[in-house]
């Protein structure tokens, strides 16, 4: 089977929250839980300049993923295209006291599992793996304004990467993404801020 | 991945898709509402739709919390306790009709139209149904809050062009972006796209704003600009342009009127001059002076920051002057002259239909440019001071009652104590709108609006919009909305117009919103039905349509001197003024109030004062931030995340202090707030709506716009028990 995978092109980001809205509609989600979030970096002095940057934010969908080695119930799971899932039911039916959210401390991401108190479950980014299955786009990708999301098989992101100067930018330090090898991937700036 | 069509996401044979246009702001993108049982389950962006391709803000992708909240206004509304007590008993519409025709005849019997005002907020698409009620009532107190928001544009349009329309950037062929008091990414973000694909094509990019934005971070030239000094700054510019002789020679003489007079009027106006009054070093000014002159095309982007300030239409002026110098007018990749498709502007409001001794009465509060007669647009009376002093004092009339729909003054409009204290004495009062708002909390008879999946409408069929939604490529558009579901008893302001004309035995309106349509599409040659089903109807884009006849104005020119604006009183040319409450004009305040107050800057989830009740809105901002540089909150010892008070000569409000680097240490910026599910009446205004201190008087003396932008106040931090 194919991974699939969500390429982020922050350099078009305008902070609309836009694909945290989209998300909130698609899982139906009360307030609280934010499977996808953006933050705002900046702004800050980066050698002579002055920087301001949106970073859309989610699960990182890890090829080794530590919330789900962390999970006593075995409750979260990777699909065939490498996404990681949660399953609810056994999710719903583990005592929270006893697994104390052990996914939640585990995930050195800045969006770990979101914990939903209306269904007793955490939750995060499932890809929209409903609207795939149709043939859609996830809703934040289809949403974002600015085409800062792209969702593909890996194969179709590794191209983009590799046009773009086939560099990706890690966000949760280097250590977890040598070991987490996440599929969320970042590019950075087209135009680098030296100049 | 691609071509989405309605019919596969259709999962259920209940479930209905109903094709319409979002007006989540004044909007224009397209979406499928996906409809079961009356509610609305699902919006998805409509991928065909010309501007928004699919994509959609995050107020569009909320507007189910937005029809189906449990606090929606659904059923007329009749005060029974005291004003702003918050009893009410629920009533008919039929009651609600005759209540209010009956007050409105006995006040025009007993004091004259005139005793009555009604208007609107930003509005959704009634702009003109609103005037030509009002004309046809026989008011010339029709408001609309043009004077600080879109009119000073029209103004400066109408006396540089003959024609009250916004000079729109065009983002899609531009050299040269200039970004003036306007962050299109968080005002218009479905705009955004096409900015980043300027970039992108290699566009230059000036930023004029006091706070460090990304449209900032990403500019060749970023104008971190004193709040207030804009006018200097346009006009040492303008300076550089013909001193350096960067203009378009050839547009200047054959189009331009007044050259001689600018330029000698400008010489005083160098960049030297400029920089203690801007903040900017002159030869800085010089340099964006240059990029833009030179970069051909270019284009401006004015926002509403230069508005709420005094000198608002002669700054935007200004810029149009800008533009004419170096021939960026009507070109691609320049400022558009946008002609709506439907023909002119404000075309049906009906102005004739009030009498001119009935429209002389008009409470202008002397700013003779507010509207009307002359350049079109359905702003009359002077929403501040003058219509508070008719209220509160009976002078020069007194004014009795008011008719408001998508308006909340209490929120938006500056100085909140003076329009609290108008609204005490008011003897009626009538809002519609979603919620109960601090607005309609002191009304005597609240009406439940139609938020946009409620109504069908030819979508802004002769308003000039500040927006490109309806413009890709080479093209305008009007679009249909379509109805999709109903809440309770809810009415969109035609339907009410409509019925409301009828009691009143008025003209001008129908009997039926479908009859409404048809008169309207009359140009177009189809009927509302037919054009329900198209969706949209595309006129192509003509550029340079000064060519074609299109200057109106008396030279038949461009008129950088206006002889118009002259006969009136006022400058025929832009100068430079300084705001009643700076610390160049009021030293002696400047002193006890040592920081400068810019508020309301746009928050992409939020519009104006609507949507702070839209829980996954909400989510994303959940409380008002107020702006400040470390070395302000060193200075006054607040951390991040304190509450801090926010106190001008008019009182103190509180919001959150959040640091950072992008503003000067000498400016605050603080947000419009209020707290929708705080008890009524205030919810919560006193508490941190920061229109509580900003002033209302003394304003433009053209077209009365307040200062909202550039005042004096000092900070502190909350202390614990209060």
């Amino acid at each position: 089977m194919e991974k699939y995978g969500i390429l982020i092109d922050f350099d078009r980001c305008q902070g609309c929250n836009a694909c945290e809205v989209a998300c909130k509609q698609e899982n139906e989600l009360p307030v609280g839980p934010r499977l996808k979030q953006v933050l705002t970096i900046g702004p800050e002095k980066v050698g002579r300049r002055l920087i301001t940057e949106y970073l859309p934010v989610m699960c990182m969908h890890c090829e080794n993923p530590a919330c789900a080695a962390a999970c006593p119930a075995e409750a979260i799971v990777k699909d065939a295209h490498g996404i990681t899932l949660v399953n609810e039911k056994k999710c719903r039916d583990t005592d929270k006291d006893s697994c104390k959210k052990a996914c939640i401390p585990a995930c050195p991401y800045p969006v770990p599992p979101q914990y939903n108190p209306e269904k007793d479950i955490v939750q995060m980014c499932n890809m929209c793996n409903q609207r795939v299955s149709r043939g859609e786009e996830p809703s934040c990708v289809k949403h974002c304004i600015n085409e800062v999301l792209k969702f593909g098989t890996m194969e179709k992101l590794s191209k983009i990467i590799q046009e773009r100067g086939n560099q990706t930018i890690t966000i949760g330090g280097v250590l977890p993404n040598v070991f987490c090898r996440p599929l969320v991937m970042y590019i950075p700036a087209k135009i680098p801020y030296t100049q | 991945m691609k071509g989405i069509t309605v019919k596969n996401s259709e999962t259920n044979s209940e479930e209905r898709v109903v094709k319409t246009q979002c007006y989540s702001c004044r909007g224009g993108c397209g979406v499928f509402l996906h409809i079961k049982d009356n509610k609305i389950v699902k919006v998805e962006g409509d991928p065909e739709h010309p501007v928004s391709k699919g994509t959609l803000c995050p107020k569009g992708l909320a507007v189910k919390q937005l029809v189906h909240h449990p606090d929606r206004l659904k059923y007329p509304l009749k005060r029974v306790g005291k004003r702003g007590e918050g009893k009410w008993e629920r009533i008919s519409w039929d009651q609600a009709y005759n209540e209010i025709a009956e007050k409105f005849q006995e006040i025009k019997k007993k004091y004259g139209a005139e005793a009555i005002t009604g208007g609107i907020g930003t509005g959704r698409n009634h702009n003109d149904w609103s005037a030509r009620f009002w004309n046809h009532l026989g008011t010339p107190n029709a408001n609309d809050p043009m004077h600080f928001c879109m009119g000073p544009r029209c103004v400066a349009g109408y006396y540089s062009i003959g024609i009250p329309a916004p000079l729109d950037p065009h983002y899609t062929a531009t050299n040269c972006l200039v970004a003036w008091g306007r962050n299109e990414l968080h005002s218009h973000p479905s705009i955004g796209r096409y900015i980043f694909d300027a970039f992108e094509r290699g566009s230059k990019l000036i930023v004029i704003d006091p706070r460090f934005t990304k449209l900032a971070s990403r500019a060749d030239i970023w104008l971190q600009i004193r709040p207030g000094g804009d006018s200097a700054l346009a006009l040492s510019m303008i300076h550089t342009i013909i001193g350096e002789e960067l203009y378009d020679k050839k547009f200047v003489t054959e189009w331009c009127h007044g050259f001689e007079e600018l330029k000698e009027h400008v010489k005083k106006h160098t960049p030297e001059w400029a920089e203690p009054i801007t903040w900017i070093p002159a030869g800085k000014i010089r340099d964006a002076a240059r990029l833009y002159a030179t970069s051909k095309p270019a284009c401006f982007a004015p926002g509403v920051a230069v508005e709420m300030q005094m000198n608002s239409y002669q700054t935007q002026r200004a810029l149009y002057i800008m533009a004419a110098l170096t021939g960026n007018i009507d070109v691609p990749g320049g400022n558009i002259l946008r002609v709506p498709p439907l023909g002119g502007f404000f075309l049906y409001c009906d102005n004739d239909a009030l009498a001119p001794e009935q429209r002389a009465k008009a409470l202008t509060g002397g700013a003779k440019l507010i509207g009307g007669h002359a350049w079109g647009p359905p702003n009359f009376v002077l929403e501040g001071p003058p219509l508070w002093q008719a209220i509160t004092a009976g002078k020069p009339y007194p004014v009795k009652a008011i008719f408001w729909m998508a308006h909340n003054p209490v929120v938006g409009l500056p100085n909140t104590k003076a329009v609290i204290e108008a609204l005490e004495k008011i003897e009626f009062l009538v809002v519609g709108d979603f919620f109960m708002t601090p607005t309609a909390e002191m009304a005597d008879i609240v009406l439940p609006n139609a938020t946009w999946p409620e109504r069908s409408e030819v979508g802004w069929f002769t308003t000039p919009l500040e927006h490109l939604q309806f413009w890709d490529k080479d093209d305008m558009a009007v679009f249909a909305w379509v109805k999709a579901v109903q809440v309770g008893e809810t009415k969109s302001e035609l339907e009410i117009y409509n019925e409301l004309a009828k009691r009143l035995k008025i003209g001008g309106f129908w009997d039926t919103i479908e009859e409404a349509f048809d008169f309207l599409l009359k140009p177009t040659g189809v009927t509302w039905e037919e054009f329900k089903k198209l969706g949209i109807i595309r006129k192509p884009m003509v550029w340079r349509k000064y060519e074609k006849g299109l200057f109106h104005t008396p030279s038949g020119k461009f008129e950088l001197y206006s002889e118009r604006l002259k006969e009136l009183g006022y400058p025929p040319m832009p100068e430079y003024v300084e705001g009643p409450e700076s610390p160049i004009s009021a030293k002696s305040t400047a002193r006890e109030y040592p920081l400068i107050l810019i508020t309301g800057s746009r928050i992409p989830v939020y519009y104006h004062t609507d949507q702070r009740n839209i829980p996954w809105l909400r989510e994303c901002y959940p409380e008002p931030l107020l702006e400040m540089h470390p070395d302000t909150a060193a200075k006054y010892g607040i951390k991040e995340g304190d509450w801090v008070w926010i106190e001008t000569k008019r009182g103190r409000v509180k919001q959150k202090a959040k640091i950072t680097l992008g503003i000067d240490p000498k400016v605050v910026h603080a947000v419009r707030w209020w707290y929708p599910e705080k008890p009524g009446p205030d919810h919560g205004i006193w508490e941190s709506s920061i229109n509580v201190v900003t002033l209302d008087s003394p304003y433009d003396p053209g077209i009365g716009s307040p200062t909202m932008r550039g005042l004096l106040c000092k900070i502190y931090r909350v202390e614990e028990e209060e």
